[in-house]
C-alpha cells in the first residue's frame, strides 16, 4: 500500500486528542447526598468491567476514526505487487506478459449474441493494447498440441496484435496445462515484471491437466501418430509445478463463457455387426452427452445424405443417453454416415460422421493341404454362400498368388516354404496385411528360421507324451484390438487340450502375448510388423496336435482374426483432427503422387516420408486434416471418390460443465490469482495491479462504520430504558405487583 | 382542632379522611368498647359459643330453645368488640432525610402519613400511640383515644428530625417488646438496613399476635436511579462517598435494588404483614384513602 499524500499521515498524530481530552476531563465531581450507597457500591461492582471495556471501545473508535481520517487525506492506493528496485521508485518498469489462449472448439459457444470466441479475442487484444511501449509479449494457444503464437517474448505489440486477428477456432481439444507451462517457460529469463494471461472459457475440462500432471496416465494418448521429425515446442517431460509461478509475478484468469452452459452432443456412434455386408441391417449404438438442465432434444440418422430415422430423446440433467437406431441393409460399397443432434450453443459437437463400409464378400487365403485346412475352411465358411470367400492353395502356389487381393493369410501347416514365397508374404505383411500362422508336422524348427516376421523364433516341439490335460486359455492383453467385440458366453473360460505345442523363444520387438494356456504358456503371439500384423499359434490347425479345432473357441477366434483383418477390429474410419495426419492408419496402400480432398473440398497433398528408424520405413502424412467430415482421395478426374476417413471433434471437450472460479487458484496451487469473468472486469483488474486500487473509498465507508459505532457506543449509556417502577406495577394503595401478578 | 393535627393535615384532607376507617384484621385487645373483635367474650350481638351453665351464671343467658330439645341448661355466650389500640412507628435516621427535587423527605411524607392515619384511627373511637426511632426509640407515647393526645402526639413528632444512623431492627424488638397487649403497629421506613434482620423484627411483632402494616417509603429517585449527570454520591447516614455515573450502572442498580425489594415483599407475604410500597411523590390523602378503602374492602 502507498499514499498519494503522505504528507498528511501527519495528521495522524491526532490519534492521541482522545486520551488528551480524556485526562483533560478529570475534574472534580459534584458531590451529590444521597440516602444510601449500599446499592450505587453493589451496581458499581457488576458493571466496573463492562464499563472498562465500554469506555476502551470507545477510546479505540475514536483513535481510529481520527487515523483513518488522517489516512483517507493521505489517499492511500493498494497494489497486490510492488516493482522493486530503481524502477519502482522511479514509478515506472517494464513488464514481460504471457498470454494462454485457449482455442479449442468449446470456446465457440454461443449465448444469444455472446461468441466466447470473439470475446476471447477481444479481451487478448485488449490485454496487449494495454500494454505499453517497451513491453513484451509472448502468446501460446492452448489446443491439443499447445501452439506457440509468440513463442519468444517481443516488444512488437503490433505484430502480436496482427497474429491475434489472424487466428480462428481450432477443432481440437485444450492443453491449458501443457500452454501455462510453456508460457512461464518463455518468460524464465525475464528481469522485469512478469504477468501471466489465461483467457478460456471457464470449461472444468482442462483445469484437470494441473491435477493430473505428473501423476501415473495423467496425460492423454495422442490423437494420431506423431510425425517423427516433428519436434514440438513442449517442454519433455514438463509437469506442472505451481513453484514455476514466481510468487510476485500475477496470475490473470479470465472465464468468458456461460456460467450454466447447455450442450448435447453426439459422442460415438457404434455400427453392429463391426463389418458389414450387404444382406445385414445395422444397428448404430449413438450415445450422447448432455451438459446443463434437463432438456428435450431430437437425434436425427443420415445415410448418404438421406434422412433414415429420427428420434426424441429427453435428456436428463448432466447425464449421458444411449440410444439404437436400425437401418436397412446398405448395398455394397462406401457410405457416408452421419448422426446429428438438435443445434445449441456449441454446434460443431452436434453432428458425428462415420463411413460405412459394405462388402459384398470377403476373399481369404488359407495355404496348406486339404487335410490340414478342413476345419479351418469350415470355420470361415460353412456353407456355399458364406460371406467369406475362401480360397485355399497349397504352399507351391503361393508364388504365383497376387497376395494383396486378400485382407488376410493363413498358413495351416504351411512350413517349409521357398525362400521368394517368404519374402513376398512378409513384404505383404509389411504394407498392412495381416498373416496367421499354425504350425504343423512338416515343418522343422530350422524351417522357421527364415521368417523374420514372427512374434518369436520357435526353439523346440514339446509333447505331451500322455501327460496332456486340459488347460484353460487366458486372454492376457484383453484390450487387444484383435479382441475387439469379442463376446464369450459368461462365465465360461476357453479350455483345450495341448498334446503338441511349439516352443517359442524370446519375444521379438513388437511382439505381444495375446493368449496364454495354464502356466503362462504361449499360446497366441501377435507382432506388428510394418503396417502389418502376424498371429502365431502354438499349436497346429488339425486334430493331432490339440482339440483346438473342435472347441468353442475356435469358431470365434477365426472370425475375430477376419474381421480384424477386414478392418473391423480397429475402426481406422473415424479418426481425430491432427495438425498431421499418418494416411497410413487408415490405408495399407498410398498410390504416390496421391492427395486428399477435405469436407471443403479443398486438395490436401500426402507427403511421402522415409522413417529414419526400422530399416527405412515408408510413411504417409497430411497435413491439417482438422475439419470435421469426410475425407476421400482425389481421382484422376479430379472429383472426389468414395471417403476414406471421417474426422469427428474429440467428444471429451464437449462436457462444458464450468469450473468454480473460486476453486481456480487451489487447482494452481498458487494464490496471486485474480479471477474475471469479462474483458472489462479483467481491465479493472489490471489496471488495480499495475496502478493500484484507490483505498479513499474503504477507508470513508470505515469512516461512516466507526462513527456510526461511536454514537451508538457514547449514547449507549443515556438511551431510553425502562425504569424500575415500569417494570414493578405499584397500585395507588402501595400494593406492589410485578408483570406476572398483573397477568394473573 | 389542635395544632399538631392541623400542622400535618389541611381542613380539606380532614374532611377526605374523616369517613374512613382503619380495619385490624385481627382480634386486639383494647380496654374500651369499640368496632374491633376482642379475644375476651363478653356481650355484643355477635354470638361466640354455648357452654356449660353453671351455678351463678345469668339465667338469662340461657339458651331455652337448645333446653328445649336436650333438655339440658347451656349459656350462649358472645364476641366482646373492643377498641383498635394503633401504634405509629416511624423511623427516623438520616436516610429518611432524602427529598429529590420537588417531593418533600420521606421523613416529612412519613410523618404526614401517620398524621393522616392517626386521625382516621381517632376519628373512629380506637386508640393511637407512636414510637419514633432510629438507632434506638427516640419517642414513645402510649395509646389514647382522644384527638388532643393525638395533637400531643404530633406535635412530639414534628419537633424531630432525620438524624443517626439506622438501627431498625434493634429498635423495632424494643417497640415489640413494649406493646404489651395485641394492637395494629403501623411501620414507616425506607428500610435501609440489613434486610434478614428488619424481617425478623418484624416476625417479632407477629409472633406477639399484632397485625403489621409497613409503609415502605421511598423517593421516586431511589427507585429508578434516573439521575442525569454523575457525581460523588456521599452516603447521608454514613457520611461515605462514592464517584459513580449513574447512566453506566442504571442498569445494575435496577437490578440490585429490585432484588432489595423483593426481599422484603417475599417474606413479609408469607408472614401476612400487610406490605405497602409509597412513593413520596404520591399525594398523601390519595394514597391514604386508596389504601383504607382496599383494606377494609379484604377485611368484610
Amino acid at each position: 500500500m502507498t499514499f498519494l499524500a503522505p504528507w498528511f499521515l501527519a495528521a495522524a498524530g491526532a490519534a492521541i486528542l482522545p486520551l488528551v481530552l480524556h485526562l483533560m476531563a478529570q475534574h472534580k465531581p459534584v458531590r451529590m447526598p444521597f440516602s444510601t450507597i449500599r446499592f450505587l457500591k453493589l451496581a458499581q461492582r457488576q458493571s466496573s468491567t463492562k464499563i472498562r471495556m465500554e469506555n476502551f471501545l470507545l477510546w479505540l473508535v475514536r483513535t481510529l476514526l481520527l487515523l483513518l481520517l488522517a489516512c483517507a487525506f493521505a489517499k492511500p492506493v493498494y497494489r497486490a505487487a510492488q516493482s522493486s528496485g530503481f524502477a519502482s521508485f522511479l514509478g515506472a518498469s517494464r513488464r514481460d506478459v504471457t498470454i494462454v489462449w485457449d482455442a479449442s472448439y468449446s470456446m465457440g459457444y454461443e449465448t444469444g449474441r455472446k461468441n466466447v470466441w470473439e470475446a476471447s479475442k477481444e479481451t487478448v487484444e485488449s490485454i496487449i493494447r494495454g500494454l505499453s511501449r517497451g513491453d513484451r509479449v509472448s502468446i501460446f494457444l492452448a489446443t491439443d498440441t499447445v501452439v506457440p503464437l509468440i513463442g519468444e517474448p517481443t516488444t512488437d505489440l503490433d505484430l502480436a496484435l496482427a497474429s491475434v486477428k489472424g487466428q480462428s477456432l481450432r477443432v481440437t481439444g485444450s492443453s491449458l496445462s501443457d500452454a501455462v507451462i510453456m508460457a512461464i517457460e518463455s518468460l524464465k529469463s525475464s528481469h522485469q515484471e512478469r504477468e501471466l494471461f489465461i483467457v478460456t472459457d471457464g470449461q472444468s475440462l482442462p483445469w484437470n491437466g494441473f491435477l493430473a500432471k505428473g501423476a501415473p496416465g495423467g496425460n492423454p494418448p495422442p490423437k494420431s501418430k506423431p510425425e517423427p521429425e516433428s519436434s514440438k515446442e513442449r517442454p519433455p517431460g514438463a509437469v506442472w509445478r505451481p513453484e514455476m509461478v514466481d510468487k510476485k509475478s500475477p496470475v490473470f484468469v479470465t472465464l468468458l463463457g456461460a456460467t450454466e452452459p447447455t450442450n448435447s452432443a453426439v459422442v460415438d456412434v457404434e455400427v453392429h455387426p463391426p463389418m458389414l455386408t450387404a444382406d445385414t441391417a445395422p444397428q448404430m449404438r449413438v450415445r450422447i452427452a448432455h451438459t446443463g438442465p434437463a432438456q428435450q432434444a431430437t437425434v436425427t440418422m443420415f445415410v448418404d445424405d438421406r434422412e433414415i430415422t429420427k428420434r426424441s430423446v429427453d435428456l436428463a440433467e448432466n447425464a449421458g443417453y444411449d440410444l439404437v437406431f436400425s437401418v436397412p441393409p446398405l448395398p455394397s460399397g462406401t457410405h457416408r454416415g452421419r448422426v446429428e443432434i438438435s443445434e445449441d450453443g456449441l454446434a460443431i459437437d452436434n453432428t458425428y460422421y462415420l463411413i460405412l463400409k459394405v462388402r459384398e464378400e470377403l476373399p481369404i487365403l488359407v495355404v496348406g493341404s486339404s487335410e490340414d485346412t478342413f476345419f479351418l475352411d469350415r470355420a470361415l465358411a460353412p456353407t456355399d454362400k458364406a460371406f467369406i470367400k475362401v480360397k485355399r492353395i497349397t504352399t507351391d502356389a503361393l508364388a504365383t498368388e497376387t497376395l494383396d487381393d486378400y485382407p488376410c493369410i493363413f498358413l495351416c501347416n504351411a512350413l517349409p516354404m521357398p525362400g521368394p514365397s517368404v519374402a513376398n508374404t512378409e513384404d505383404y505383411v509389411r504394407r498392412g496385411g495381416v498373416l496367421t500362422v499354425f504350425p504343423g508336422d512338416r515343418a522343422s524348427i530350422a524351417d522357421y528360421a527364415a521368417w523374420a516376421c514372427l512374434p518369436a523364433k520357435p526353439e523346440n516341439l514339446i509333447d505331451a507324451n500322455g501327460q496332456e490335460k486340459r488347460e484353460g486359455l487366458v486372454l492376457t492383453e484383453p484390450t487387444d484390438a484383435l479382441f475387439a467385440g469379442l463376446k464369450l458366453p459368461p462365465g465360461t473360460v476357453p479350455s483345450i487340450t495341448l498334446r503338441r505345442r511349439l516352443g517359442v523363444g524370446k519375444l521379438e520387438q513388437d511382439a505381444h502375448m495375446l493368449i496364454g494356456a495354464s502356466a503362462n504358456v504361449p499360446f497366441l503371439l501377435s507382432r506388428r510388423f510394418g503396417e502389418g500384423r502376424v498371429f502365431m499359434l502354438t499349436a497346429s490347425a488339425d486334430r493331432i496336435w490339440s482339440d483346438l479345432p473342435l472347441s468353442p473357441f475356435f469358431l470365434p477366434l477365426v472370425h475375430q482374426t477376419v474381421l480384424f483383418a477386414a478392418g473391423a477390429g480397429h475402426d481406422g474410419t473415424q479418426v481425430q483432427p491432427a495438425a498431421s495426419f499418418a494416411l497410413s492408419d487408415v490405408l495399407s496402400k498410398v498410390p504416390d503422387g496421391a492427395s486428399l480432398v477435405d469436407p471443403d473440398q479443398v486438395t490436401l497433398p500426402i507427403r511421402r516420408v522415409q522413417k529414419s528408424g526400422r530399416g527405412g520405413e515408408i510413411g504417409y502424412y497430411v497435413d491439417n486434416v482438422t475439419k470435421p467430415g469426410y475425407y476421400s482421395m482425389l481421382q484422376g478426374n479430379g472429383t472426389a471418390g468414395d471417403p476414406i476417413f471421417a474426422v469427428n471433434a474429440d467428444r471429451a471437450e464437449s462436457d462444458l460443465h464450468p469450473i468454480n472460479p473460486r476453486d481456480i487458484a487451489a487447482t494452481l496451487g498458487i494464490t496471486n490469482v485474480s479471477v474475471s469473468t469479462d474483458r472489462q472486469e479483467l481491465e479493472r483488474q489490471i489496471q488495480e495491479h499495475r496502478v493500484g486500487r484507490p483505498l479513499v473509498e474503504v477507508a470513508l465507508w470505515a469512516i461512516l462504520l466507526l462513527s456510526i459505532l461511536e454514537i451508538f457506543l457514547a449514547n449507549r449509556s443515556s438511551r431510553k430504558r425502562t425504569t424500575l417502577s415500569e417494570t414493578l406495577t405499584v397500585h395507588s394503595s402501595g400494593r406492589v405487583l410485578t408483570k406476572t401478578s398483573v397477568a394473573s | 382542632m389542635a395544632e399538631g393535627i392541623n400542622s400535618f393535615l389541611n381542613p380539606a384532607e380532614l374532611q377526605k379522611l374523616g369517613r374512613l376507617t382503619l380495619q385490624s384484621r385481627y382480634v386486639v385487645e383494647g380496654s374500651l368498647a369499640g368496632r374491633h373483635r376482642s379475644p375476651n367474650k363478653g356481650s355484643s350481638t355477635e354470638f361466640a359459643e354455648h357452654r356449660n351453665y353453671n351455678p351463678g351464671d345469668d339465667p338469662k343467658h340461657l339458651d331455652w330453645k337448645v333446653l328445649g330439645r336436650t333438655d339440658r341448661y347451656f349459656v350462649r355466650r358472645y364476641e366482646d368488640e373492643t377498641n383498635l389500640r394503633v401504634y405509629l412507628a416511624i423511623d427516623q435516621s438520616a436516610s429518611m432525610g432524602y427529598a429529590s427535587g420537588g417531593v418533600p423527605t420521606k421523613y416529612a411524607y412519613a410523618c404526614h402519613l401517620a398524621a393522616a392515619i392517626g386521625y382516621v384511627v381517632v376519628k373512629g373511637k380506637d386508640s393511637a400511640g407512636m414510637y419514633v426511632f432510629a438507632d434506638k426509640i427516640n419517642a414513645a407515647i402510649g395509646a389514647r383515644n382522644s384527638f388532643a393526645h393525638l395533637n400531643n402526639t404530633l406535635a412530639t413528632l414534628k419537633k424531630l428530625q432525620p438524624s443517626s444512623t439506622t438501627a431498625m431492627a434493634k429498635s423495632l424488638h424494643r417497640v415489640a417488646e413494649d406493646i404489651r397487649r395485641r394492637a395494629l403497629v403501623l411501620l414507616f421506613s425506607d428500610l435501609f438496613d440489613d434486610q434478614a434482620d428488619v424481617v425478623r423484627a418484624v416476625a417479632h411483632f407477629r409472633k406477639l399476635h399484632h397485625d403489621v402494616i409497613v409503609f415502605h417509603i421511598l423517593d421516586p429517585m431511589e427507585v429508578d436511579f434516573s439521575f442525569k449527570q454523575g457525581g460523588e454520591f456521599i452516603d447521608m447516614e454514613t457520611g461515605e462517598a462514592v464517584a459513580v455515573d449513574p447512566r453506566a450502572i442504571a442498569d445494575d442498580y435496577r437490578k440490585v435494588f429490585g432484588e432489595f425489594l423483593e426481599a422484603y415483599r417475599k417474606p413479609f407475604r408469607e408472614m401476612n404483614v400487610d406490605y405497602r410500597m409509597v412513593k413520596t411523590s404520591e399525594p398523601v390523602d390519595l394514597f391514604v384513602r386508596a389504601y383504607l378503602e382496599e383494606r377494609k374492602r379484604f377485611s368484610r
